[in-house]
Parts: C-alpha cells; structure tokens; sequence
C-alpha cells in the first residue's frame, strides 16, 4: 500500500496543472513502513523527453541521483516516480510499463482539462513485462468516482 | 576502495546499508563483487544472462561510464559510484500501430466485427478528419467520429454559442452560451473520449487559408451553410484530392452524398452555378427542424468512417434525399460532368477563387456595411417618439410574426411585396424590417427598383432592435 500525505499531493498535482497540457514527473520522497509507503514530498523532476512532452516524459538520470541524494541528506527514502497523463486517464500505460524501474512505485495522475480526474500506483516485475496496481490512499481518495476514467 | 552508494530503493536486498566499500580495480569487478555480497541486489542489477539491465545507469563520481570506458572503467581510491536508473513513460502507446488496453476496451463492439477489427480500429486512430463548420451537422459529427476512435478531428468555425443554437447544436449546453464554439466543442470532445486530438481552427475557411487547413487531414466534411464556402470546401478538396463528405438541410429536407472522390462527380457537376443570391433561404431565414441535421450529420459520419475504413458502398454518384414530413429517402443518380470546370476533363479552375463574388453575396461582416438606405434601430426609435409618421413594414412570415412584432407594423411577407406593392404609397416613409434585416434588405432593394424613394432598411433587424432598444421584444 502507497499512501501519499497532504502536502506531496498537493505539491504533485499544482505541478501536474502548472505544465498541463504537457506531461510532468517528479519524485516521490518518504519511509517505508511495515507494509506502508508513506510518501511525505513530491519532488518535482524536469521533464525531459526530447519530443513532444504531451504524451511522453524522460526523467534525467543525473536529475534522480540529486534526489536520490536529497533523500539521503533528508534521512528518507526514494519510494517512486510520479508522472501525469494529459487529457487521459490514470493507467499504466504499455510505454510506462517498458520504461519502468523495478525498484520504484509509479504513481499516474490524469489530469483533464487541467483538473484532476484520478489517480494510481504501480509496480513492475524485474524484466519489465509486468505492471501490478498497488493500493493507493491520497486526501482525495474519497471523492466522488473520477468523470474522465475509461470504463 | 572505491564506495558504491547503494539507492534507497534497494537497501532492503543490501542489509539495509546506504554503501558498501569493495576493493575493485574496474566497475564491472566493483558491480560483480556486490551482487556476490547481496545475492538478492543480483537479480535487481543483472538480467538472467548476467548483463547490466537495461535500465540502470552507473556513474564514476559524476560521470556516466557510458562515456568511459563502461565496466571497464578503471576505479581509484575515494572513488565514489552511484548507481541509478533510467525513468521514461507517458500515455502514449510506444508503438503508434498499437492500442492501449484503455483502447481495446472501448472500442471492444468495433473490434469484434471483423469488417472493423484491430486493423480498421488503427485507421481510424490514424485517421484525421476536419469537420467545416462545428453547427447543426458539426455537432453529431463530431460527437460520433470522437467516440468511433478518429484519431484527429480538425474543427472551423469562429461563432460563439447562441442560445438559437441550442434547439439542434448538441455539443454545446445551456452553460455554453456566449463562449466560443471552439472552446466548448473542445471539452465535450475530449469529456467523451480524451485519447484522440482536436485540432481548433477559430478562423473562417477562405481561399487563402483553406489550402494549408485542408493540407493536414484525410476526409473533410462540409457542415456549412453557405453557398461561397460549399463552393469554396468543393473547390480545395477537388484540387487537393481529398474526398468531401456534403451535407445540408433545410426545414424537414436534406442531402447527403460524397463529393470529389476519384472519378465520381463534385458539387459543382450538380450546381455549376450557385443559385440567384437570395433565391435559396438559409437556415436562419427559413428555419429547420432540429432534429433533421442530427440525421443528416451522423449519415456523414458513417460515409466518412466508411471511407476511413474502406469497407461498403460510399455515397459516392448518389444524392441521398431525405424527407422527414415523409419520412422518405430517395436516391439520385448524380455522374461526374466531364466538362466541370473544376473537376473535368479539361479544368478551367485550377486555384481558388473569390467565392463571395463567384455567388454574388456580401461577406459577413462588411468593414462598415452601412449603407445610406439604413436606419440604425436607435435613431428609428428617437424619430417615432416624436411622433414622426412612418410606415412600418414587417416582411417576415405570419408564424414569425406572431412571435413578436413592433408595434403598429404592418405584415407584408417578402415573397407577397411585389403584388402587394400597390397597398403602399411612394410618398410616404416606409421603415421595412424583418428579423436580423436581410431579407428587409432586400424588400428595400426591390422597393427602390420600384421608385420608393423614401424607404430605409432597419439595420440588424428586430434582433438589433432587442439588443439596442427593448429587450423585452424576444430574440429567436
């Protein structure tokens, strides 16, 4: 389970707004519990994807070896990566699964229309070939079912 | 030694430790060593053939060894390595001849039909259609070829929602009034089916901007309702080669057929010349049913899924005619004429042209369409509350009138005037009107010919007046 507190969420989805239509990523700060990621900063990455950012992002590697070391300064840890989806709903998509990194949570917002419409987090197996949904608890998690989810 | 830093990420395979000191003289020692101390960081580290995976990069204080010499880079004491991985992704497919699960699931009733199929559904995403005008026909269309998967929908138009709109416009709402057509037909699109792009052309289509418009797309579709730009649309598509799938309506009546496709006719084979301005109402003069453009406009997007998809019998030679007070369609045969100016044998149009002129009507909007047979709504009610006398003549239809009226108008409908012409006197001064002044426009015109003299048009019709002088008289 992947829990996102108060002010990570809000700091990931201003910054999911402020480059929409663009896609946005960033890291996610925070300790590892007993069966609880408790992710308590949303790090805001550059997304550097040498195309069109709308429906794509790079994170930069020398970029995440700065929060990587940020985390160790800050006595917390790298839980994941968190990215938006544009205009499309928060699932994982075929190049988020080929793209992944085992070692992280991969956290999806869909913003539509520059407002949030839902969220998810993901892991995936070591060869890549697999992504599996964790349970995802944020301060919205109780509002009313998202309109631009595909059902 | 050389210290390896060990990501946070991965500290629970590495006994929790933060780095490790190992004497190594390469990377490739240093990596090897560190997955024999941690058997569990090995399957983290290395693919099942023993090779870096993919994905994680190694950095010699902070240089990537991708650029030195890989694992063969040496390594020297106080050395510091990091290991860190690559992150990419999006919402995009990787592969544009794929469809997402999303994808597979809501297109899952074509993908079943195997006239459609996983191959037909990719057509369709690669698809892009621009839809001429975002009104009555524009509305289905849009809504249709946005949920069927068309990957590109181009939109012109450059109106802002009227609430006479809404009686057949379904893309907008109530809440839409007064905002850009664009704007709101962009939200409902997308609220539909936000994986597929719409392209905003708030602009009228011209003969100097249809070329580059029409240039990014596959399949245009007139939804106008206008003689210059049908002309115009019939025109760029012949000399483009793109098929031109025609719709219009009028009252209970419509047409459909597919335009410019190879060797089947255009719409200048079936009208050479437009008709005398004036002669053919529009919708706005002479009204229409509802419901009869959401018909008309989904036949259009079935011919233009059709074409997108090559399969079945497109409406290409046939004008397929529409009857609702019947409830009847008809078909008529339609052949390309080889002496069509723009689409024949031997072509004489071989770029656009000024279709404003080649139909012999104004532009909308004039730089100042005044003319000195106006009367501007203001000054006719400053002169009639000084009691001056004038004749006001209202030539819309009976049912319009009984809509609403200005007081003491006297009902000559346009079409009655000439043999009613005699009830009126040249001596006096005659103030004609109608709804939005183009039809009293003309009832001017014909009154001049006839030697009126003393009569003016008012400028923008009982909707003007509404707007400048009494808004209780209702604008429809």
């Amino acid at each position: 389970m992947i829990r996102i507190e108060q002010e990570a969420w809000q700091a990931m989805l201003a910054h999911a707004r402020r480059v929409y239509p663009e896609e946005c990523c960033g890291a996610l700060l925070g300790l590892r519990e007993e069966g609880l990621k408790r992710v308590l900063r949303a790090l805001p990455l550059e997304n550097a994807h040498p195309g069109s950012r709308r429906s794509r992002y790079q994170v930069r590697p020398e970029e995440l070896l700065e929060a990587e070391r940020q985390a160790r300064r800050e006595g917390v840890e790298l839980i994941g990566i968190y990215h938006s989806h544009p205009d499309c709903p928060a699932y994982f998509s075929r190049t988020d699964l080929e793209n992944a990194c085992p070692w992280y949570s991969f956290l999806v917002v869909s913003i539509c229309r520059g407002r949030f419409e839902g969220a998810g987090s993901w892991t995936v197996n070591p060869d890549r070939t697999a992504a599996v949904p964790e349970e995802l608890l944020h301060p919205d998690s109780s509002s009313e079912e998202p309109t631009c989810r595909e059902s | 030694m050389p210290r390896i830093l060990i990501p946070t990420a991965l500290r629970p395979y590495a006994e929790r430790r933060d780095s490790v000191d190992l004497p190594a003289a390469t990377v490739g020692e240093l990596l090897e060593k560190l997955a024999a101390a941690y058997p569990e960081l090995r399957r983290h580290l290395f693919s099942e053939e023993g090779k870096l995976r993919s994905f994680v990069n190694v950095y010699v204080n902070d240089e990537d060894i991708r650029y030195l010499k890989r694992e063969a880079t040496p390594l020297a004491e106080g050395d510091l390595i990091s290991i860190v991985p690559s992150v990419a992704g999006g919402a995009a497919p990787s592969s544009a001849a794929g469809l997402s699960n999303q994808e597979i699931l809501r297109y899952s009733r074509h993908l079943i039909m195997p006239e459609v199929g996983l191959e037909g559904q990719l057509k369709l995403k690669q698809a892009r259609v621009l839809l001429v005008g975002a009104g009555g026909l524009g509305s289905p269309l849009a809504l249709y070829l946005a949920a069927a998967g068309v990957g590109r929908i181009g939109l012109v138009d450059y109106d802002l929602v009227d609430l006479s709109n809404l009686q057949r416009q379904i893309l907008y709402g109530t809440q839409d009034l007064g905002r850009k057509k664009l704007d709101s037909a962009l939200e409902r699109i997308l609220a539909l089916n936000p994986t597929i792009t719409v392209d905003r052309h708030d602009t009228a289509l011209s003969s100097e901007n249809a070329p580059a418009i029409l240039a990014g797309y596959d399949v245009v579709v007139d939804g106008t309702d206008n003689f210059p730009t049908r002309y115009l649309v019939n025109d760029a598509c012949v000399l483009l080669g793109k098929p031109n799938v025609y719709g219009s309506i009028f009252r209970f009546e419509g047409q459909v057929t597919v335009f410019g496709a190879p060797g089947g006719p255009c719409y200048r084979c079936l009208y050479p010349e437009p008709p005398p301005p004036g002669l053919v109402p529009s919708c706005a003069e002479g009204g229409v049913l509802g419901i009869l453009p959401g018909l008309i406009g989904v036949i259009q997007a079935t011919e233009t899924v059709k074409l997108i998809l090559g399969i079945g019998r497109p409406l290409v030679g046939r004008l397929l005619l529409y009857d609702a007070l019947a409830m009847r369609f008809r078909e008529l045969r339609l052949r390309r004429n080889p002496d069509c100016p723009v689409c024949g044998d031997r072509p004489t149009i071989r770029q656009l042209i000024d279709y404003h002129q080649f139909c012999g009507v104004p532009r909308e909007a004039p730089a100042d369409g005044r003319t000195e047979w106006d009367i501007e709504p203001r000054e006719l009610q400053a002169r009639l509350e000084r009691g001056e006398r004038l004749l006001l003549i209202d030539v819309r239809e009976p049912h319009e009138f009984q809509i609403c009226r200005l007081p003491n108008a006297r009902l000559i409908p346009l079409g009655e005037l000439p043999r009613r012409v005699h009830e009126l006197d040249t001596a006096e001064e005659i103030v004609a009107h109608c709804r939005s002044g183009q039809r009293s426009a003309k009832a001017v015109s014909f009154l001049r010919q006839a030697g009126f003299r003393k009569v003016k048009n008012l400028r923008g019709g009982l909707l003007a007046w509404s707007e400048q002088v009494d808004p209780r008289l209702p604008k429809y």
